[in-house]
């Protein structure tokens, strides 16, 4: 029982960070329908000036991580701006691939920049121990992640349903054509989405690095993962992002603790590909309307 | 006096095909005028040029005195521009009420920490968004709709909802295109009054198109016909129908006996 608990504890810490990187593929494919496949290496731009701001200025975790987010959102932004806007309404193979060069360039530009060895963010958190009762323990600094990952996520949903900026997002997703007539800037609207995506991304890479080393390439591994818990949860759904990514991770940690961590992804991915067969537009996800 | 509306010699060609041609609309305060012609004539292509989501390859569109050509569809919006599809157009996956508090966003502003923050000044201003908008549910009797998804709503209060929408950004124009799609006889009385009944209660000119010839010479003071792009002919309902150019091109036998 205690190592259930334990391992349950583990898995909602990974389910967290793919969460965090998940939400971004969601919301960016559920308002311009594009599969942003540069979002894992935003994801490891983030996690990398989290560890500049650690290493080089020593500032202090809160900062580390709203500076992280901010810088990564401006280059969400930018990103957007750059390689996607004059593509809004080019084929959709056209922003992919396009997407998948973003990545590219950006995991190159890192391994330039920094060198391709793997790296370590200092911890920024106390590990001290702690019981929670006879035989559970875990870190602070794992609680804290946990804690400010699911704080994130209560914000970007309520700031989703209950703003109208947020309700623009959910306009621009259900009939783009419209908004403008609004008096609503789409391009604002999209710049506001791939900021909080990147942004969360950041925050992602940062818990990562926290407990597992960084280097120029994580973003593939981690961000197919998270894509594909984006995908289970039904793409395009901010609570189906979320879900997935527990799901994808609960399978995952279970899968080292029980059987052998050389079948977790293989388990994993089989499960997965279950889920998909039994809800095949995601646990959460609506079949699209094709419009006419 | 200064016209609210004036296109001029305004041109937009698809490819080798010119869609409008040197076309000229005057639309002056407090006046409901119509544009007819059958399909393809260039009416929609109209309403887009004025609306900003085409751009005219030559010609001017001004409002209110100001040079509005080229400008983005959203920024046209602001100046007081509204519009309803004939293929309604709505935010199907959102209420009926959220539907309408989107018109308000161009008027609010884009207050980011106010929003994430939830301060004070934020929840009063959506407060009276939410007032406002469930106003202008009352007058087209959505009201008690409104918690509704807009894809549920049967045909007719869709149209009422996209209306409401359109209101909703309080526009000094009002753009309705084939406002009576898909209506039988009494749902078109129906229409024609709401119509009547906006034009008196709201500041606003309207501009109209349909097909459908009760709508437009009941409610149009000054009607347009347009065939292959080109305005053909403008006068009062009765000119209009009477003049053998457009009985011709448009109307046909019957309806003209009708």
């Amino acid at each position: 029982m205690e190592i259930i608990i334990q391992q349950l504890i583990n898995a909602v810490q990974l389910g967290a960070v793919y969460a965090l990187i998940a939400l971004g593929y969601s919301m960016v494919y559920g308002i311009i329908r594009l599969i942003n496949f540069a979002h894992g290496d935003i994801f490891m731009v983030g996690a990398f000036i989290g560890f500049l701001l650690a290493v080089k200025f020593k500032l202090p975790f809160v900062f580390i991580l709203l500076l992280t987010m901010f810088l990564t959102a401006l280059l969400g932004i930018a990103i957007e701006r750059i390689a996607y806007h004059k593509l809004r309404n080019a084929h959709r193979m056209s922003l992919v691939i396009t997407a998948l060069g973003v990545g590219t360039f950006l995991e190159n530009l890192v391994r330039l920049a920094v060198g391709p060895q793997t790296r370590q963010i200092p911890a920024q958190l106390s590990n001290n121990i702690l019981h929670l009762t006879n035989g559970i323990v875990v870190t602070e600094d794992k609680l804290l992640i946990i804690g400010i990952s699911i704080m994130l996520m209560i914000v970007l949903w309520l700031f989703v349903n209950k703003t109208l900026i947020g309700k623009a997002m959910r306009a621009v997703a259900d009939n783009i054509d419209v908004v403008p007539l609004m008096g609503i800037n789409v391009d604002m609207i999209v710049s506001v989405t791939f900021a909080i995506g990147s942004a969360l991304a950041a925050a992602g890479g940062i818990f990562f690095g926290q407990s597992y080393s960084i280097e120029p390439y994580m973003g593939i591994d981690l961000g197919w993962k998270a894509f594909i818990a984006a995908v289970v949860g039904g793409i395009g759904s901010i609570e189906g992002a979320v879900v997935g990514s527990f799901i994808l991770a609960g399978i995952e940690v279970f899968t080292v603790a029980y059987l052998s961590s050389n079948l977790k992804n293989g388990i994993a991915f089989a499960l997965l590909i279950i889920l998909l067969v039994i809800w095949p537009y995601g646990i959460m996800g609506k079949p699209s309307l094709k419009k006419v | 006096m200064e016209k609210l509306l004036k296109i001029k010699e305004v041109t937009k060609a698809f490819g080798g095909l010119k869609a409008v041609s040197k076309y000229n609309l005057e639309l002056g305060k407090g006046e409901i005028r119509g544009i007819i012609g059958p399909n393809g004539a260039g009416k929609t292509t109209v309403f887009n040029l004025i609306t900003g989501v085409y751009q005219p390859d030559s010609g001017q569109i001004h409002l209110d005195g100001e040079n509005i050509t080229g400008l983005q569809p959203d920024t046209i919006a602001r100046k007081g521009i509204a519009r309803t599809f004939q293929n309604i157009r709505l935010f199907g996956e959102m209420t009926v009420w959220d539907n309408v508090k989107m018109a308000f966003h161009a008027r609010t502003g884009y207050n980011f920490w106010g929003a994430l923050l939830h301060s004070a000044s934020f929840k009063k201003e959506e407060k009276r968004i939410g007032k406002e908008s469930l106003e202008f549910l009352d007058y087209l009797g959505l009201a008690e709709r409104r918690n509704e998804l807009a894809k549920n709503l049967p045909y007719g209060e869709q149209r009422r909802l996209e209306i409401a929408r359109a209101l909703a950004t309080k526009p000094k124009i009002l753009l309705l295109d084939e406002p009576a799609a898909g209506m039988n006889p009494k749902e078109v009385e129906d229409l024609i009054g709401l119509i009547q009944k906006i034009h008196n209660d709201f500041p606003l000119s309207i501009l109209l198109i349909d097909h459908q010839m009760p709508v437009v010479t009941e409610l149009c003071h000054i009607i347009q016909v347009i065939n292959f792009g080109q305005l053909i002919a403008e006068g009062t309902p009765s000119q209009v129908i009477n003049n053998p150019l457009v009985l011709q091109a448009y109307l046909g036998e019957e309806e003209a006996i009708a």
